[in-house]
């Protein structure tokens, strides 16, 4: 059976058992609901329906988007208010035609800024103080998207539509002197506000309010500004680490795959001082079929918690993957080898009525298990992390080690444990993401089941005073 | 900047999602009474208009609770009745039978993952809410879950051949 047929059986299965013969009665409250709208409310809504016909809304809008397209060069800087009530500064993001810089402020011990420029990526990393050059079309490279940076201000900027009802454009006071207009619309769980200039027609803040969670965001903009020559260069003396030059120089060290199966290669395996497994992989460039590990086996009678998993790259579809594989309780350091099973699968046509693809896989022929031998690291990450760009991720590392070590203890049932994980991922989020509710209600669903109602109705009565 | 919030203005009748649970919690007990009783009770708890933007996959959430409440009960009193396998009293075809046979001998991660893959027809993104893992981690236990499952139904065939 391949996989194309398992997820047919699947669905014929659901169809089969059809659904519950069984339906709810419902008592519906016969209290009868009385909506007072007042005569001065429909006539104020009257009133602005008049002040702005739509051809007005319309040309300003276009007025808006030209002027944004004419721009040739902006900066923006984005705050996000805290729970606190105070406003952190979390983005600067400056551009000009071909070259791009943004720094990220937050989270702190994260500060970061990209530039992009020519055909090259540069990172600067200030907590470990490196610098990590790449090419602008290798993988993973954050923030770019399609197109230029103006055109995706300009589609975040005009989400409004001239046709749109909760559209309002209507005069507002000056700011620092200038003239200026003030451009609002709502979007379900959101409202905006633009404050332009009348002169240019450009934004000068931006304001963006969301219902639940509750979040305020906000944005400072200038156009058409000279900015100094380092902008968009290299301007700390950090170490720096080209991809250009390392990944070659890795692939060239590790030419002969310690294990292979279908083009598939192991280019290094290493156990480090925290019991820790970590595989180098990388398929045969422009080969079609995608693999990934199905099954691993470490230490004895140990139990691994599924794998972190990165990539680094010079060049689009090759890249080096890296598998990390943490056992769930501290274990020996003498492993010598570990094994693993692979699954192939060629990306399949979209099955109609579903939004993903269907995958079809390959077969594995049998013999499918690579042995493979581990040399000792001694430290907590490979070298090689350094070299080929990886440090990028050591803040997704610690979260995903987290989240798979919780994973994995509450399918062992020990749920107590798990619960305290999943408490301690919900620790590193405020009450403005969903992330905060989300990680808590995980723990409490774990502290319910260890028969904790200690921990579980702290956590509650947490959830509740943020509801 | 925001990330998608679960409350809607609009509420929702849970009935709607009463299927949905149903074939999950049939495909994770096999016993179409026991997965009516624990749709009943998921909609039962809801109110009649709910305003959760994620109404499937919470609904879903209660149930895989419910589930995990009701399966522990049953392996502290079950009695093991003639070849290890539980007392089906419903009509099912014998293809889906050995599906729900097939789903049994799966890892728990992977049986889930199918099931609201599959059976309840989530899509992945979903998938991944409602185990609250990573996409990539709902992807690599799709592929496995998949894999297993063929291993499983190929092996389960040749057993019927040679019995």
């Amino acid at each position: 059976m391949n996989e194309r047929e398992v997820s047919e059986k699947l669905e014929s299965y659901s169809q089969a058992i059809g659904g519950s013969s069984r339906r709810p009665t419902r008592h519906r409250s016969k209290r009868p609901w009385m909506v007072l709208v007042p005569i001065g409310a429909i006539a104020v809504c009257g009133f602005l329906l008049v002040s702005w016909p739509r051809y007005a809304a319309a040309a300003t809008l276009r007025r808006f988007g030209d002027a944004l397209t004419s721009a040739k060069s902006f900066e923006g800087n984005m705050y996000f208010l805290n729970e606190k009530g105070k406003w952190d500064h979390w983005l600067r993001t400056c551009h000009v035609p071909g070259r791009w810089r943004i720094e990220r402020y937050v989270p702190a011990n994260l500060q970061e800024q990209w530039i992009y420029k020519d055909d090259i990526a540069i990172a600067e990393f200030n907590s470990i103080q490196r610098a990590v050059i790449r090419p602008r079309d290798a993988e993973p490279n954050p923030f770019l998207s399609e197109g230029e940076p103006i055109d995706i201000i300009k589609s975040q900027l005009l989400m409004a539509k001239d046709d749109d009802s909760t559209l309002k454009i209507e005069d507002a006071a000056d700011v620092d002197g200038n003239a200026v207009y003030k451009v609002s619309y709502k979007k379900p769980n959101r409202r905006v506000e633009l404050i332009v200039s009348r002169k240019s027609d450009l934004p000068i803040t931006a304001d963006s309010w969301f219902d639940s969670p509750k979040q305020h965001a906000h944005w400072d903009y200038r156009f058409n500004v000279d900015f100094p020559k380092e902008t968009f260069e290299v301007t700390k003396a950090y170490q720096v680490i080209d991809l250009r030059l390392t990944v070659p120089a890795f692939l060239a060290s590790h030419s002969t795959p310690l294990a292979s199966q279908s083009g598939w290669g192991v280019l290094d395996a290493c156990l480090t001082d925290d019991g820790a497994i970590w595989i180098a992989a990388r398929s045969n460039p422009g080969k079609t079929v995608e693999t990934m590990p199905a099954s691993f086996v470490g230490a004895k009678n140990v139990t691994y918690a599924a794998p972190v998993s990165f990539q680094t790259s010079i060049a689009k579809n090759d890249p080096i993957c890296i598998y990390g594989y943490f056992p769930v309780d501290p274990t020996e350091l003498s492993l010598k080898t570990c094994s693993m099973t692979l699954s192939h699968f060629t990306p399949g046509k979209p099955v109609p009525g579903h939004s993903d693809q269907v995958y079809a896989s390959q077969v594995i022929p049998d013999g499918g298990i690579l042995h493979i031998a581990l040399r000792r690291e001694h430290s907590i990450l490979p070298k090689y992390f350094e070299t080929l760009g990886l440090e990028t991720w050591l803040r997704e590392l610690a979260f995903y080690k987290s989240e798979n070590r919780a994973n994995a203890l509450a399918s062992k049932g020990r749920m107590a444990e798990a619960g305290k994980i999943y408490e301690q991922i919900a620790s590193t989020s405020t009450s403005q993401f969903a992330s905060y509710y989300t990680w808590r209600e995980q723990a409490i669903r774990c502290y319910d089941a260890a028969h904790d109602k200690v921990d579980a109705d702290r956590l509650r009565a947490e959830l509740a005073a943020h509801r | 900047m925001a990330v998608s919030w679960p409350w809607s203005i609009k509420g929702t009748d849970p009935v709607e999602y009463l299927d949905d649970v149903y074939r999950y919690s049939r495909a994770r007990l096999g016993s179409r009474e026991d997965a009516e009783d624990i749709a009943m009770e998921v909609v039962q708890s809801l109110p009649a208009s709910c305003k959760r933007r994620d109404l499937r996959i919470y609904m879903i959430g209660i149930a895989r609770r419910k589930i995990a409440d009701r399966l522990r009960r049953i392996r502290r009193t079950v009695e093991i009745s003639e070849n290890g396998k539980g007392t089906r009293f419903d009509h099912l075809s014998d293809e889906a039978m050995q599906v729900e046979q097939v789903l049994a001998l799966l890892t728990e991660d992977q049986r889930e993952a199918l099931t609201l893959k599959y059976v309840v027809g989530m899509s992945t993104e979903e998938v991944a809410v409602a185990l609250a893992k990573s996409q990539a981690a709902v992807d690599s236990l799709l592929q496995r879950g998949r894999a297993s499952f063929a291993r499983e139904w190929d092996a389960l065939l040749c057993e019927q051949v040679i019995s």
